[in-house]
C-alpha cells in the first residue's frame, strides 16, 4: 500500500506545483500589467 | 621472488575462489565494451567511458596487502571503523573522494546543480499540466516496481531504493540508496547507471513498438501564439517551489537545493556562476561519478545474490517507466483531441535531455518538419521535479 500512498501524495503535490506554475505566472503579469500602468 | 609474486594481479588469481576469478576477468573484459562502446557513443561516454577503464583497472590491480589479505590501492567501500578509514584515506588514491563526495551524497547534489543549469523551465512554465501529467504517468516504474521488489524479498528501504531507477535520474537514484539502502547502494547505483545510457538505445524500439508510424510523425497545431516566459518568471517560480519542497520533504532538501540552485543562477545570468556549475561542476562530478562506479564493481562486491534481482528490477522499473510515460503521451493526445503527439510522452521519463532528444528523433525520422522539442523539454523537467517529489515522499516514509 506505500506505493499507492506514493503515487497519490506524489500526484497531489506535482499537480499543485504545476498550478504553482500557473499562479506565479498569472501574479507576475498582473503586478507587471499594472506597474506599467502606473508609471503611464 | 616467483612470477606469481611478483605479478601480483595474475598471482591472487591463484589463490582466490574459481568463482571471482572468472567474474575478475569478465568484468576487465566489460570495462574494454564499456570503453569500447562509450568511444562510440553507443552508450553515454561521459559516464561509460572513466567507468569501463576503472572496472577493468580494479579487476585487474588485485594484489597481496598486509596479513596476507587480497585488495587494491584504488578503493575500499566496505570500511566503516574510524580508524581504519583513516589508514586507507592515506593509502587508497580514490579513498578520500569516495568517502568525502559519494558516501555523503555529495557528488550527486554538484550533477544535480548542472542538470539545474541545463534546464529552461520556461518548456515546463508554458504548458505545466500537460508536462506535469506526462511526467506522473512515466513514474509507473517508480510506483509498480515497489511491490515486485517486496514480492521478490528486497526489504521495504531496498524496494523503495530500487524503483526510484524507474525516475531515470542517477543523482537521484544515488541519493536515496544512500538514505535507504546504505548497504546496495553500490550495487545499486552501478545497476542504474549501467541501465541508464541504455535508455538512449532501447527507448526508440518502445517508441516503435507502442506507437504507429502515422502517430510518430503527427506535428502539432499552434493554436495561438503564447508570450514567452521570462527569466523574472522563471526565478520566481523557482524560488518559491525550492522552498515548498523543502518545506514538505526536509529529506531531500539537498536534491532540491542543488535542482534549484542551478536553475537560478541560470536566470539570473551569472555568467562566472554558470560556467563554475555547467563547466566546471558538471563535469567534475559526471567524471569522478563515472571513475568511481568504475572502481566499485570489484568482483567481490558485485558476486552478491541480491546483485542480480536488482538488475532484473532496474531493468523493470525502467520499462515500465516508459510504458507509463508513453500511455500518458496518448491520454494528452484524447484529452487535447488528438493534437498532440504521444512520442512526448517518453520523455516523461527524467533522464534530461536524452529522453526529450529520443522523442525528438523518432518524430523527425517519420515526419522532419514536426518539431516537439518544446512539449517532450517539458515534460523532461517535470520528470525530474515528480522523481523528487517522490524520492522525497519514499525517504520521508522509509528513511
Amino acid at each position: 500500500m506505500i506505493c499507492l500512498k506514493v503515487f497519490a501524495i506524489g500526484a497531489v503535490i506535482s499537480y499543485a506545483i504545476a498550478l504553482l506554475m500557473k499562479l506565479t505566472l498569472v501574479c507576475i503579469r498582473f503586478f507587471s500589467k499594472r506597474g506599467e500602468g502606473r508609471a503611464q | 621472488m616467483s612470477f606469481l609474486d611478483l605479478f601480483q594481479g595474475i598471482g591472487t588469481m591463484f589463490a582466490q575462489t574459481p568463482s571471482i576469478v572468472i567474474a575478475r576477468i569478465v568484468l576487465i573484459f566489460l570495462g574494454f565494451l564499456l570503453v569500447y562502446l562509450g568511444a562510440k557513443e553507443t552508450l553515454e561516454p561521459l559516464i561509460m567511458v572513466p567507468m569501463g577503464l576503472g572496472m577493468s583497472a580494479v579487476n585487474a590491480g588485485v594484489l597481496f596487502m598486509e596479513n596476507n589479505q587480497i585488495g587494491n590501492l584504488i578503493i575500499n567501500p566496505l570500511l566503516s571503523e574510524t580508524d581504519e578509514l583513516m589508514k586507507y584515506m592515506q593509502i587508497d588514491f580514490l579513498q578520500p573522494l569516495y568517502n568525502l563526495t559519494f558516501s555523503n551524497g555529495l557528488i550527486a547534489c554538484l550533477v544535480f546543480m548542472g542538470i539545474g543549469i541545463l534546464c529552461d523551465i520556461g518548456y515546463v512554465l508554458e504548458h505545466p499540466f500537460i508536462s506535469m501529467t506526462i511526467a506522473l504517468f512515466a513514474e509507473a516504474g517508480t510506483i509498480l516496481t515497489y511491490p515486485i521488489a517486496r514480492l521478490m524479498g528486497l526489504d521495504p528501504g531496498a524496494s523503495a531504493a530500487v524503483s526510484i531507477i524507474g525516475g531515470a535520474d542517477g543523482p537521484m537514484v544515488l541519493f536515496a540508496s544512500l538514505k535507504l539502502a546504505p548497504e546496495l547502494f553500490v550495487p545499486i547505483s552501478i545497476v542504474a547507471y549501467l541501465y541508464l545510457s541504455l535508455t538512449y538505445g532501447g527507448y526508440p524500439y518502445l517508441i516503435k513498438l507502442l506507437i504507429p508510424k502515422k502517430l510518430r510523425g503527427q506535428a502539432i497545431k499552434v493554436e495561438k501564439k503564447k508570450s514567452s516566459i521570462s527569466s523574472k518568471e522563471k526565478l520566481v517560480f523557482a524560488v518559491i517551489t525550492n522552498a515548498v519542497l523543502c518545506l514538505l520533504f526536509p529529506v531531500a532538501a539537498p536534491l532540491f537545493l542543488s535542482f534549484f540552485v542551478g536553475i537560478v543562477i541560470r536566470e539570473t545570468k551569472i555568467a562566472a556562476y554558470v560556467r563554475l556549475i555547467g563547466d566546471g561542476f558538471l563535469y567534475f562530478a559526471t567524471f569522478f561519478l563515472g571513475l568511481m562506479l568504475g572502481v566499485l564493481c570489484d568482483a567481490s562486491t558485485l558476486l552478491d545474490a541480491a546483485v542480480l534481482k536488482l538488475l532484473v528490477l532496474g531493468m523493470l522499473a525502467l520499462l515500465l517507466s516508459g510504458i507509463g510515460g508513453i500511455i500518458g503521451g496518448y491520454v494528452v493526445y484524447l484529452f487535447r483531441k488528438k493534437n498532440f503527439n504521444p512520442t512526448i510522452g517518453i520523455a516523461g521519463v527524467s533522464c534530461v535531455p536524452s529522453t526529450a532528444k529520443v522523442a525528438q528523433k523518432a518524430v523527425s525520422k517519420e515526419n522532419p518538419a514536426a518539431i516537439i522539442l518544446d512539449y517532450a523539454l517539458g515534460a523532461n523537467i517535470c520528470g525530474v521535479i515528480t522523481t523528487a517529489i517522490l524520492t522525497g515522499i519514499y525517504i520521508t516514509l522509509l528513511g
